[in-house]
């Protein structure tokens, strides 16, 4: 992984660090270690870190004066990473409800992809997702490995509004809309899980990257029984 | 003690230095859009810099005092009154109980900033008050009440000349984003020499710049951005990330904006026309 980064200064206080290799798994376990190491050893130079896919920003709390330096410290931590830590495996069940009045499109799409709705969320629900980082949106899922039959192009025209829970396929992508926004996803159905809550200081985001989740198909009373529920006891499955 | 929001102008929203952790969770950095102008009301309070003041774009805030203090309304020119008289910009403002600050109009720039002694204290969220829609409240809105600390000092500050220089020129400074050298290299020199302004598309997400370059690139894998970053769409057109910048994206990023390239394109109005001097970071 070594021959193929690159080591870039973004602006005055940052750099990126981008791998330039097939997004996967274990580069993203690579990615969060590395991010571990850069944290733990410069706490008090380092603002905050942010990762996506195949990069990392490093965002110093001063002005960058000594890239170079600052350059060899991050390939040192790169050589450090250890991969044998074994990540954390548990699996998150976010329950959906893929019923009509919360999955707009899985009319269309069931007709475009020529899988009836039933085939559409038994093969939505059958894997594990890895959550990749959160983006767009503040705790908004990017999840890895949508089913290859189930890709299927954004809408043309966005919507102007798009339900906090609703749960979509973009492309290659499915993910979890965690408040009310303008979009452009195909929506397949709800999940009543809050994955946002400002209000929750300690987690204010129910996910993070390298998290694992899979969906689960609950049905209307599942999903407004779970919504008083969650009123209670924001986060609790 | 509070202020009461009598009219709250366009976007007028409470704006600090922003956010300096959350970009994991998809927090947006936030706060003031003219960072040296937000500083440079602070600092003629005596103000900390991180001293949280109400941002305001174009005209017709209107905000009335419930207790005696110092504000210094900054802005690069405006028109404002104070119970209905005249007042100054970029300086001291003694308020008493019951006065009303009336912002008519900025005559030039696009964003302003009231700034009190010791600051607004609204809600802080992650070491900020800076609203964000999906943190905070949106905006400020009609009949808010906006808390600060009663001040009854005889001196709320020195006046410190505004130094419209920095405002003067319209060459921004700018970096190589991490795919300029995926550009052609017409394009990399038109972007060097080219005149371009800003459409009528402006928020504190982004401004959008008015004219467009053939796109040569595809969209590349969703990376990090930050508030600055230059990104180009498969349509050609260049869009300007600001202070509530998502926190990742995926259009080649192809310039970095400087900080202060931030504050003085925050203040460019429509069709204002600017060029890019591209510099290497540091030197």
């Amino acid at each position: 992984m070594k021959d193929k980064i690159r080591i870039f200064q973004f602006n005055g206080t940052s750099i990126l660090i981008e791998f330039d290799s097939e997004i996967n798994e274990s580069l993203l376990q690579f990615i969060l270690r590395l991010k571990e190491n850069i944290v733990r050893g410069n706490s008090e130079h380092i603002l905050q870190v942010n990762t996506a896919y195949n990069s990392l920003l490093v965002i110093y709390k001063s002005t960058i004066n000594n890239f170079y330096t600052l350059k060899n410290q991050l390939l040192q931590l790169i050589s450090q990473v250890d991969l044998k830590q074994k990540p954390d495996l548990a699996v998150r069940k976010i329950p959906v409800c893929y019923e009509e009045d919360f999955g707009w499109d899985l009319q269309l799409l069931s007709e475009e992809l020529e899988l009836s709705k039933s085939e559409i969320i038994r093969r939505h629900t059958k894997p594990v997702y890895t959550v990749y980082f959160i983006g767009f949106l503040p705790g908004f899922p990017y999840l890895g490995d949508l089913d290859k039959r189930l890709y299927h192009r954004r809408k043309s025209q966005p919507r102007t509004q798009i339900s906090a829970g609703s749960v979509g396929i973009a492309d290659k992508q499915t993910g979890i809309y965690p408040s009310d926004s303008p979009g452009g996803w195909q929506i397949i159905g709800r999940s009543p899980v809050t994955l946002f809550d400002p209000n929750q200081k300690k987690q204010m985001c129910y996910l993070k990257a390298g998290d694992k989740i899979q969906f689960e198909a609950i049905s209307r009373e599942e999903f407004e029984s779970f919504q008083t529920r969650s009123k209670e006891h924001k986060f609790l499955i | 003690m509070s202020l009461i929001v009598k009219h709250p102008g366009l976007f007028s929203t409470i704006q600090d230095q922003g956010r300096s952790e959350g970009m994991p969770q998809g927090i947006p950095v936030s706060g003031a859009m003219d960072l040296n102008l937000y500083r440079y009301a602070n600092q003629v309070l005596n103000n900390t810099e991180d001293c949280a003041c109400i941002e305001f774009y174009q005209q017709g805030l209107k905000l009335e005092f419930e207790a005696p203090t110092f504000i210094c309304v900054a802005a690069l020119h405006a028109k404002i009154t104070l119970n209905g008289d005249q007042a100054d910009v970029n300086s001291v403002l003694q308020v008493n109980s019951g006065d009303v600050l009336t912002i008519k109009e900025l005559t030039k720039g696009s964003w302003g900033y009231v700034a009190v002694k010791e600051g607004f204290l609204s809600q802080s969220l992650l070491g900020s008050r800076s609203f964000f829609k999906a943190l905070t409240r949106h905006q400020i809105q009609k009949n808010d009440r906006i808390d600060f600390s009663v001040f009854e000092g005889t001196a709320g500050g020195d006046d410190l000349a505004f130094d419209t220089d920095y405002y003067a020129k319209t060459i921004l400074v700018v970096y190589k984003g991490p795919e300029f050298y995926k550009l052609s290299e017409t394009l990399q020199y038109q972007l060097k020499t080219a005149k371009f302004s800003l459409s009528t598309s402006q928020n504190r997400m982004a401004y959008q710049l008015q004219e467009r370059l053939e796109n040569e690139l595809d969209e590349i894998v969703t990376g990090p951005v930050l508030p600055g970053t230059i990104q180009y769409t498969p349509g050609g057109k260049m869009i300007v990330l600001m202070r509530d910048a998502q926190v990742t994206g995926g259009y080649p990023r192809i310039l970095q904006l400087s900080e202060r390239g931030i504050n003085l394109l925050s203040q460019m109005r429509t069709k204002t026309k600017f060029t890019f001097r591209l510099t290497e970071i540091g030197s």
